[in-house]
């Protein structure tokens, strides 16, 4: 049981990390994508009805692994204490600028909360990648379970360090391509057309980042290369990530283009926990007090009850949601969209 | 260690008491628009649908910032609480799950069809939303208080060799007598804040002489709502909460009331300061007999006082725990006279009278007070519970995070007040703006506006 909710647990981040990625990644291309006020209000408008539930996955993730791996979740969560309030400081920032921007179309305030938005998107894509570079590196874990970890130090392991910003810079190359591939999919036009363009870009980018950050990570963990090697279905996910590579370099503007690059996030996280597998947190020095993947099955199985369950309705939801929003996303309409001097509204 | 423990329950109690100002509002606003939406659709009278719009938009402000609040709640289980959660993970990790898997995807999927699928789906289908987002907001309010009940009062768990708990039963934790009380008391709560904050709005708009039809309609689901909410918090949802407190946790109920000695007839101290190193009530105002017949049911019986327990179990802050009980159970005696009254006033026609002003006045400068009766009852519940964390099993000072001191926490304290402050100003600006606004009148209603016109044209 304790192994089921092992790869359970990573399903639900990486779930996490493709449907909330094409939201911060929309942020962060916008930039580069949107040119006039309607294309911006439109990028809004695209992610609108999703960002939300994307964010319960990393919630529902969150209380899910505090029921099943409790002793797991109150270590890295103690460890890693400042970085997390800082993606708590950043979701809160990210959340207020997508629900408040479109409540006045006063110029200053509109471009408030564009700058928010993007500034959110960036650190948050880069918070999430630095934290799964510090899950592979591995944490000074004590026998208590517990460790203390500099935010940053020049010379030992940090929370961010060489090697950990190298993974937070290709997940945030991942979240934009995963963002560019939604806004390529779902809107058209100008802004479509400059999407799929930066599309093609950004899976060359992460591709490149993604090979050097596999070889940086055998040198950090070299354990992980042979774990995988003893467990053959993890090339099923590894050849997964390269379909979807193709898939986001060459699709149209398709939902072709946005499966490709969830494939690749999906594909990716799912080799790292075959890989990591059972080990939860890596101990750096001490493999023996590493925390692994253990649990009393009676209580297990009871949340894997309500967890299926609740997963068939989730699936619900999405496929409602989705199919409410099907086609591009509509033009924004003058009057919802222009950043007018003064208060357009009254 | 000690430093830290207070900073980690300071901000804690800062960041729930911050974040549960707007889930009160969610829930109840939540079940009266749909009371609105059906009485829109089925009366056939556009002027409930105008209102619902209007609460809509309310409701939309005020949901987004109850979920970004609500992330740290679940995260500081880890980072501040991690000996708690490493403990009693295994029990309480299941309605937090659940919490996640069944209610904030809900609740995330319909919102935005709530605030902007009006068009899209058409009356009935925009009602069965509203519905299920109502649902979806009120299973969210019976997991998390799944997870306090035990807390309060454990159930469903066997502790292992390890020192970790495993559930023992589903059910058993799902039914926690105590859950089911705080459950509904607490969502009777909420429609009362909810009716407030609507009987507030409405009066305003009366004061105002402006959006005169929905006002009346706001006032008549508001002042209806909040009386029978008002009723059932104190009775039977408070009164059965008082008992299970009398029967779980004495030793907390008689520090709520101020009560250092045993004895037969307690009395109830309406006023009194309680003052801890004297070990008696100061200037009290008593009603004899009445704590025995509220905790036990007769006004004979025995009631302990905290002499009864050793001292170390005693809640460690007595003070606070008395006023905020009292603060709570006075505000919640004096709604239920306020909506008495203005049910009375309405149903005789007389609230719009220039000599009842005054009690329009009041009714709007009414609804910060549910706030600080909500605020003052969950105070009164988490303070009684000191000094333990999980009722007799687990004590506080055992529960912090291992290695987090209080620099660390301070920091994050700080960015909570800062950033919290800032959204705190939006939150009120972007309301005001929409009350300001009103109701944004449906075509329907534009053809009858002779009632309200010369109004309007005098107060223009």
């Amino acid at each position: 049981m304790p192994e089921v909710w092992f790869f359970l647990v990573a399903f639900m981040v990486a779930m996490y990390f493709v449907l909330d990625g094409f939201d911060l990644g929309a942020a962060m291309v916008r930039p580069f994508v949107a040119r006039t006020d309607e294309e911006r209000a439109r990028v809004f408008a695209a992610i609108g009805p999703y960002w939300d539930g994307n964010e319960v996955w990393l919630v529902a993730a969150g209380g899910t692994s505090l029921c099943v791996f409790p002793a797991a979740f109150a270590s890295v969560f103690g460890g890693l204490y400042i970085p997390l309030f800082m993606v708590l400081w950043g979701l809160l920032v990210r959340g207020i600028s997508i629900e408040f921007r479109h409540l006045s179309h006063d110029a200053l305030w509109v471009s408030f909360w564009d700058f928010t938005f993007v500034v959110s998107g960036v650190v948050l894509s880069l918070l999430f990648g630095v934290a799964v570079g510090n899950l592979l590196r591995g944490f000074p874990l004590g026998d208590d379970g517990a460790f203390e970890l500099d935010l940053f130090s020049g010379s030992r392991p940090a929370v961010l360090d060489l090697y950990t910003v190298l993974v937070g810079v290709s997940v945030t190359l991942a979240f934009a391509l995963q963002g560019a591939a939604f806004l390529a999919w779902k809107t058209d036009g100008d802004l479509g057309e400059r999407a799929a363009r930066l599309r093609k870009w950004l899976t060359v980018a992460v591709a490149v980042a993604f090979v050097v950050t596999f070889f940086a990570t055998h040198r950090v963990r070299p354990e992980l290369g042979a774990a995988f090697l003893a467990r053959p279905v993890g090339w099923l996910f590894v050849a997964a990530s390269l379909v979807g590579i193709g898939l986001a370099f060459r699709s149209a503007r398709t939902l072709l283009g946005f499966v490709g690059s969830s494939l690749v996030i999906l594909g990716s996280a799912v080799s790292l926990a075959v890989a990591a597998f059972p080990v939860l947190v890596f101990a750096a020095a001490r493999p023996d007090v590493s925390i692994v993947a253990t649990g009393e099955s009676s209580g297990l199985r009871i949340a894997l009850s309500w967890w299926v369950l609740g997963m068939a309705l989730v699936l619900g939801y999405y496929v409602t949601v989705f199919r409410i929003h099907r086609g591009k996303t509509p033009r924004v309409p003058e009057e919802a969209q222009a950043p007018v001097v003064g208060d357009g509204t009254t | 260690m000690a430093d830290a423990l207070f900073w980690h329950r300071v901000q804690f109690a800062f960041t729930i008491v911050y974040h549960y100002l707007f889930p009160q509002l969610t829930m109840g606003l939540a079940l009266l628009l749909v009371a609105m939406k059906a009485l829109a659709l089925y009366r056939k009278d556009a002027l409930w649908g105008d209102l619902a719009r209007f609460w809509t938009r309310i409701f939309g402000i005020n949901f987004v910032v109850g979920v970004v609040t609500g992330l740290p709640m679940e995260f500081q289980f880890g980072t501040n609480w991690g000996r708690f959660s490493q403990v009693t993970g295994a029990v309480i990790g299941h309605t937090l799950g659940m919490e996640g898997v069944f209610a904030f995807f809900l609740e995330s999927a319909l919102v935005g069809l709530l605030l902007f699928g009006d068009k899209k789906l058409g009356p009935r289908a925009h009602l069965l939303v509203a519905a299920l987002l109502c649902l979806g907001t009120w299973m969210s309010g019976y997991f998390i208080i799944c997870a306090n009940a035990f807390m309060q009062h454990p159930v469903a768990y066997a502790m292992e060799a390890s020192g970790r708990m495993r559930l023992t039963s589903f059910v058993e934790l799902m039914a926690n007598p105590w859950a089911l009380a705080a459950y509904a008391h607490n969502m009777m709560a909420s429609v009362v804040t909810a009716s407030f904050v609507v009987c507030s709005v409405s009066a305003l708009w009366v004061l105002r002489a402006r959006h005169l039809p929905h006002a009346r309609k706001g006032l008549k689901l508001g002042l209806a709502a909040g009386l029978v909410a008002c009723v059932l918090v104190a009775f039977p949802t408070g009164d059965t909460q008082a008992k299970l407190v009398a029967r779980y946790q004495p030793v907390a109920l008689a520090a709520m009331e101020g009560r250092f000695e045993s004895g037969p007839q307690a009395e109830i101290s309406v006023i009194g300061q309680p003052n801890i190193p004297e070990k008696r009530l100061d200037n009290p105002i008593r009603i004899p007999g009445a704590l025995s017949f509220l905790a036990y049911g007769t006004f004979h019986s025995d009631v302990k006082g905290l002499d009864a327990f050793p001292k170390e179990e005693w809640p460690t802050n007595i003070e606070v725990l008395y006023y905020a009980f009292h603060v709570m159970a006075g505000l919640g005696t004096m709604f239920i006279g306020l909506m008495g009254l203005g049910n009375l006033l309405r149903w005789r026609g007389l609230l719009e009278r220039p000599r009842f002003r005054p009690f329009l006045w009041l009714l709007f400068f009414a609804f910060p007070f549910p706030y600080i009766a909500t605020t003052a009852g969950w105070m009164t519940a988490e303070l009684g519970r000191q000094p333990w964390l999980v009722f007799g099993v687990m004590r506080t000072a055992d529960g912090s995070s291992l290695r987090v001191h209080a620099g660390s926490v301070l920091f994050t304290l700080f960015g909570f007040l800062g950033l919290y402050f800032v959204m705190g100003l939006l939150f009120v600006v972007l309301i005001l703006r929409e009350v300001g606004r009103g109701p944004s009148v449906s075509a329907h209603a534009k053809e009858e506006p002779a009632a309200i016109a010369p109004d309007e044209v005098a107060h223009a």
